[in-house]
């Protein structure tokens, strides 16, 4: 007798955890450390609540118009050609957070493993995202379960390295208006941050189980794990040279060094781990944009379209001027993904509800 | 079946390229810097690199044993320029292998250089990917040259002489007080504490090196100088890590069993209030001690110590230099702002000092 499989449900919410992961532990903290200083640990949470607003109201949207994507809804509530329109507004939202993260990606591999220019390594990331994300996306769902059980906890157990090197007074005061000196840019950088969450409007909900109370608790415990990071930098470095830093989660992990220990460069552990987590988060959010690209040009979603949006990428980065573009992409990033992630959604459900009053 | 057969395809050609083997250096290609040395040049700064032979270490080595006579797992190189990254580009003419920084466990100026400033050097070692942040830090009565020709006998290198020091997973003692490059840097830019970096001396019997005082730094620059006894009351007042430590008060010796130290700056004054408690370790002049005895000893110990402490902090006052951190106390009790230029130079200077200390003497050894 053949045994039947047990296939537990994929889980949507976790593949968007292990692609926010990465990025928001790298650059932007050091650019939300430089806007708002110590407020940056409890800073997150309430650009959090803005993201996790409109989320819900995509999900409410999609939910009322037939479990159907938010663009398709879009149609229906607005006019047939807003559902082309909205693809081509998400695609590029989708392309521009799969350009940063694996920008992102290249830069940190080039500086931490030394391979030299970040160009280089920018494109060949883009190579090895464009084959990742021809996996289906029950593949990408899968692998990130796994790194959710063994690579975040492991993670995290690195990190624990860094409470022998802190001084906790230079956590203090923590709520700090002086130092809220460009809180515009960190909320544009957090939301930006958080703009993976944009691909829950593509979702189907025929097809994928996701709620907001999924989605919701993952992104709480997100959001709790990099305000710990930053304390934990900030408490390492000190507030000033913490806004000096790059990547200051990473250095605040280098900054430990055990000795006489087997692995005595704790920060190899993270290093290589977030090579994991960057591998199938770039590959989801290139498949985001290759989707929104194939819809919007009513063909399928196949090798082409990946292919399509891998090669743009590469060609923009072989041309851009990489430290303007790491400087503004935070904040194109996030002001586009507020206007997307809340705005619109926000727009759409009151036009929603006020037909259905009128009705 | 066909795409499946394509994406794999691609994985395996991905897996293939990404190997890195071109343009790759050869481990036997490559010169480990372990430690570097900072002095005044003529023309800018004089950097000595001191380079691993990893074949020429004892326990490495085919042939074994150690001992002075033999040569020494490590050679310097030298090098002069404007300014480090020049210095560090003209070494590699010096050299038929590529220079790592990867490893460089050691920084160390010389005295006379870091009494002109070292803020400005430290700008590469943070900046450059190759450089860890965590090398220690220490400074060299002398050029820097002779601390890392030096051939001590266990362990044979400076390097590892150095970090088994300052790691103190080897020898721990409250007279040496080590620092990281980061924890430097950082100290500089926090308003609430000012650098410090012990002095590598030198000599020419037992093991060629020693740790000697501990340098003080204001703005950079080196100022002066704490004696290894005043370097452990240091310590006492930070109140951070217990390490082994003997306090003699009276010709007799204790070893410190436990510390607890509370801090109070406000604008008022610093209020030290430290509880010690003491284990009897030499008494060899005196009868066993009485309770009253023990009573009066703990109170000749506390009231030494008071001064001690009184005194070491009048010096950091005079000195305007602040690695105890009290500067980080009164900015927390201020609400968060501290200039730290006016801490170092007008507010701390001024502010009154007390310290109480007690004193309990728990243990008296093996002998009753």
């Amino acid at each position: 007798m053949k045994r039947i499989t047990y296939e537990p449900k994929l889980n949507y919410s976790i593949l968007i955890f292990v692609t926010i992961f990465p990025v928001s532990i790298s650059r932007p903290i050091s650019a939300i450390l430089e806007g708002v200083g110590r407020n940056s640990v409890w800073f997150l949470f309430p650009i959090l609540l803005l993201a996790l607003a409109g989320t819900w109201m995509s999900l409410q949207i999609s939910k009322r118009c037939g479990d159907v994507s938010l663009m398709l809804a879009c149609g229906e509530i607005l006019f047939r050609w807003a559902t082309p329109v909205a693809y081509i507004l998400y695609g590029i939202l989708y392309l521009g957070i799969a350009a940063y993260t694996i920008a992102l990606s290249g830069d940190f591999s080039s500086r931490v493993f030394q391979y030299g220019d970040s160009r280089d390594a920018i494109v060949t990331d883009v190579l090895i995202t464009a084959c990742a994300a021809l996996f289906p996306m029950e593949t990408l769902i899968r692998y990130s379960q796994v790194l959710m059980i063994i690579g975040v906890p492991v993670f995290f157990a690195a990190t624990l390295s860094m409470l022998t090197e802190t001084h906790w007074s230079w956590l203090q005061p923590m709520f700090h208006v002086q130092e809220m000196i460009h809180p515009d840019v960190a909320a544009a950088t957090v939301m930006g941050m958080l703009s993976p969450l944009a691909a829950v409007t593509l979702i189907s909900r025929k097809h994928t189980n996701v709620t907001f109370l999924s989605l919701s608790g993952y992104m709480t415990l997100l959001t709790v794990l990099v305000s710990y990071l930053v304390a934990m930098s900030i408490a390492a470095f000190g507030i000033h040279t913490a806004q000096k830093m790059e990547y200051v989660v990473f250095y605040g992990q280098s900054a430990v060094h055990i000795e006489n220990f087997i692995f005595e460069r704790v920060i190899f552990w993270g290093s290589v781990l977030l090579i994991y987590f960057k591998v199938v988060g770039n590959a989801f959010l290139m498949r985001c944009a290759a989707l929104s690209l194939a819809q919007t040009l009513g063909i399928r979603l196949g090798v082409v379209p990946i292919l399509l949006v891998s090669g743009i990428t590469a060609a923009v980065f072989w041309k851009v001027d990489l430290p303007y573009f790491f400087l503004m992409a935070p904040l194109w990033l996030g002001y586009y993904s507020f206007l997307l992630l809340f705005v619109f959604p926000a727009l759409l459900y009151a036009i929603l509800l006020l037909r259905r009053i009128k009705t | 079946m066909r795409h499946r057969m394509f994406r794999l395809l691609v994985a395996v050609m991905c897996l293939a390229m990404i190997a890195g083997c071109s343009r790759t250096k050869q481990l036997n290609r490559i010169s480990f810097v372990t430690a570097i040395g900072l002095d005044k040049g003529d023309t800018g700064v004089k950097i000595h690199a001191l380079i691993a032979v990893p074949g020429k270490f004892s326990a490495l080595s085919p042939a074994g044993g150690g001992g002075a006579e033999e040569k020494p797992p490590n050679y310097i190189l030298t090098s002069e320029g404007d300014t480090i990254p020049k210095a560090l580009y003209e070494m590699k003419r010096k050299t038929s292998r590529d220079m790592n920084f990867g490893h460089t466990r050691l920084i160390l100026f010389s005295d006379e250089l870091a009494k002109e400033g070292v803020e400005p050097l430290l700008d590469l070692f943070m900046r450059r990917e190759e450089f860890q942040i965590n090398p220690w830090v220490a400074v060299t009565k002398g050029s820097t040259k002779d601390v890392l020709q030096a051939k001590p006998e266990v362990p044979q290198s400076v390097t590892d002489y150095l970090v088994d020091t300052f790691s103190q997973s080897g020898s721990d003692s409250m007279e040496i007080l080590p620092i990281f490059l980061y924890q430097f840097y950082s100290y500089l830019n926090e308003p609430g504490k000012t650098p410090y970096a012990m002095e590598i001396r030198t000599q020419k019997e037992g093991n060629r090196l020693r740790l000697a005082n501990l340098g003080l730094f204001r703005k950079g620059k080196l100022v002066g100088a704490l004696t290894p006894k005043e370097t452990k009351y240091l310590q006492m007042v930070i109140g951070d890590r217990l390490r082994p430590a003997t306090l003699t008060i009276r010709d007799i010796s204790y070893t410190l069993l436990a510390l607890r130290t509370k801090h109070d700056v406000t604008k008022e004054g610093i209020k030290l209030d430290m509880s010690i408690r003491l284990d009897l370790d030499a008494n060899p002049a005196g009868p066993p001690m009485s309770y009253s005895e023990k009573i009066e000893q703990e109170a000749a110990i506390a009231n030494a110590l008071q001064k001690d402490v009184e005194s070491l902090i009048n010096k950091l006052q005079n000195l305007k230099t602040d690695p105890a951190g009290f500067g980080e106390k009164y900015r927390t009790a201020q609400g968060g702002d501290l200039d730290a230029g006016e801490w170092v130079e007008s507010i701390f200077p001024k502010l009154p000092v007390q310290v109480k200390v007690t004193v309990r003497i728990d243990r008296k050894g093996m002998l009753s």
